[in-house]
């Protein structure tokens, strides 16, 4: 199916929507100014995400993971780089960040802490997207996991990871710059799906 | 089965659970409350079924709970909460009145009537991995504390080390100067004496004027041992450093290295040096290497005298000997900074024969 600009622009809102509620919630949960650039939107098949990752480098993500099923099925990445991963934590949780310190080890609290500042990104995201959908999804609840790019594809079903719909943006906490990107990925069907109520939407 | 059987089914499962359940309709209004979250929170399900969420729980009126919470009974994603960012959702308390450290998600649940929305709570008590970690946190940040205090008294000890050594040299170098201006005098002195007993004290005051220098100079050597790590030494090539003097050096330790102090060679040259002195008729030097129980026996030998028994127990002293009395003790102490003893075990009369013990672990075959 080919992609217009149109539907890229029209994604690209519905991203910047959801991760700007993402923003004011985070703001809210901190009581800092949290800004979220607005991201930059792409989307690939599985084939031309390849080359990209390896763009991305090879390095460890943490990840926070959300699957869904449904009119649309699939599974939504929300990953920072591990230093951006380690800045976020501290960033939320006021916690002064030594930089001299050699502890860059996310434990289990921080994964959890990790995991809802995701979840609140990708509900941000998904919550614009379904309601262009209309339907009811199923999810599963969030998980975290670290692991690098294309391990992170690969634990999707095959039948789910046709396309790739890679969001990257950045959040400014309290002069922190933090790196972070969003994957949804989805099988074809679903992709086609989901471009079929983008320009029913754009159609009014 | 009907629907009251499966809620009743439901019930008694989420009552065995080890967390804490809620389920809340589309109002809000609770559903479910189970056993382990009556036992936390105080609160008998009969005392909390068909009341709101947030009449139990004002703080959950804050927008930004009511939106996520919202979000998920309008078909939304799941939300999670963790308990970094919240203190606690749902007020659950310890037996001893200590708060639960909480980890709460919300997730439409998936199960009962499908024209009926409402969200599943599943509050998880994760007080002793907060307290673990917390302890693990002070415990590491104690011993970086601990490390760096270690650091910097190691970086001072660094510096009033190199204080001393610089104190030591430059006084060092004003005295061999004295002494240097002493002997240059004297020589004019000896020269204009004509008087015997004059030239006589004279002697002996040159003789002590070059036992300072001989102190100072090894004041010198003794400042450097311990300054460098211990390496590994092959002991042919330190044998092969000595100065050439008229004894031949013979050494079968090949392939052999001793873990020692960089001195090491320093060992060696006052061995020979010891021959050359003392050893009057030696016409060579032997150094061989044995295996043995313990270790490694190095041994030096020459064909010379030999030290007299009575001598024996004190020729490793500060001071004894004919000459400054320092050169076997500085072997001493070069050797033991790696643990490798001497003792002298020759025959008098028919040589000295030094021995170096060097532990198991000190040596090894290249």
């Amino acid at each position: 199916m080919e992609i217009h600009a149109d539907d890229l622009d029209a994604i690209r809102e519905l991203v910047n929507i959801g991760v700007g509620k993402a923003a004011g919630i985070l703001s809210e949960l901190t009581g800092s100014t949290i800004e979220l650039r607005i991201p930059e939107v792409s989307i690939y098949s599985e084939e031309e995400f390849r080359d990209v990752s390896r763009s991305l480098g090879e390095g460890r993500y943490s990840a926070i993971s959300l699957g869904f099923e449904g009119g649309f099925s699939g599974m939504t990445y929300s990953i920072f780089p591990g230093e951006s991963a380690h800045i976020l934590i501290h960033a939320v949780t006021g916690d002064a960040l030594d930089h001299d310190s050699a502890d860059t080890d996310v434990n289990s609290i921080s994964t959890e802490t990790l995991k809802e500042v995701g979840n609140i990104l990708i509900n941000g995201v998904m919550g614009s997207i379904t309601n262009v959908l209309g339907s009811n999804l199923v999810y599963t609840l969030p998980a975290y996991a670290e692991a690098d790019i294309p391990s992170l594809i690969q634990n999707v079903q095959k039948e789910h990871r046709e396309a790739i719909l890679l969001a990257e943006t950045r959040m400014f906490i309290r002069s922190l710059d933090i790196e972070g990107k969003i994957l949804i990925i989805m099988g074809t069907l679903s992709f086609e799906t989901l471009i079929s109520r983008v320009r029913e939407m754009q159609r009014g | 089965m009907g629907t009251d059987a499966i809620g009743r089914d439901i019930l008694r499962f989420s009552d065995a659970l080890p967390v804490g359940i809620c389920v809340i309709g589309w109002d809000r209004r609770i559903i479910l409350w189970n056993r382990t979250l009556a036992d936390w929170s105080g609160k008998k399900s009969e005392e909390t079924i068909g009341l709101l969420l947030d009449e139990i729980y004002p703080n959950l009126k804050r927008p930004s709970y009511q939106t996520r919470i919202d979000q998920v009974l309008n078909g939304g994603p799941p939300a999670v909460f963790s308990s970094q960012l919240h203190p606690s959702l749902f007020d659950c308390r310890h037996p001893d009145g200590t708060p639960r450290v909480q980890q709460t998600s919300i997730i439409r649940y998936p199960g009962g009537d499908p024209d009926t929305v409402s969200a599943l709570i599943i509050i998880e008590d994760v007080t002793e991995l907060d307290q673990e970690i917390r302890s693990a946190r002070n415990m590491r940040d104690q011993a970086l504390r601990l490390a760096g205090e270690r650091k910097a008294a190691e970086e001072s000890l660094e510096q009033l080390n190199a204080k001393l050594h610089l104190l030591s040299s430059v006084t060092r170098h004003d005295i061999l100067n004295k002494v240097m201006v002493i002997d240059g005098f004297l020589g004019f002195a000896e020269e204009m004496a004509t008087d015997p007993t004059l030239a006589e004290y004279l002697e002996h005051v040159r003789a002590a004027a070059m036992i300072i220098q001989n102190i100072l100079l090894f004041n010198r050597e003794y400042e450097k041992i311990g300054q460098s790590d211990p390496a590994w030494l092959s002991i042919e090539a330190q044998v092969q450093e000595i100065e050439p003097g008229d004894i031949p050096v013979s050494c079968d330790c090949p392939g052999i290295s001793v873990h020692a102090d960089p001195m090491l060679r320093k060992v060696f040259s006052n061995l020979y040096d010891n021959t050359l002195r003392h050893a009057d008729g030696a016409t060579h030097v032997r150094v061989a290497c044995q295996r043995t129980g313990s270790g490694l026996v190095i041994t030096w030998e020459d064909d010379g005298p030999g030290i007299p028994d009575d001598d024996k127990a004190d020729v490793f002293n500060r001071g004894f000997g004919r000459n400054t009395g320092l050169g076997l003790f500085l072997i001493r102490e070069i050797l033991s900074i790696t643990g490798i003893a001497i003792s002298e075990t020759g025959t008098p009369g028919e040589g000295v024969r030094f021995e170096l013990l060097v532990p198991e672990g000190g040596f090894r075959y290249d």
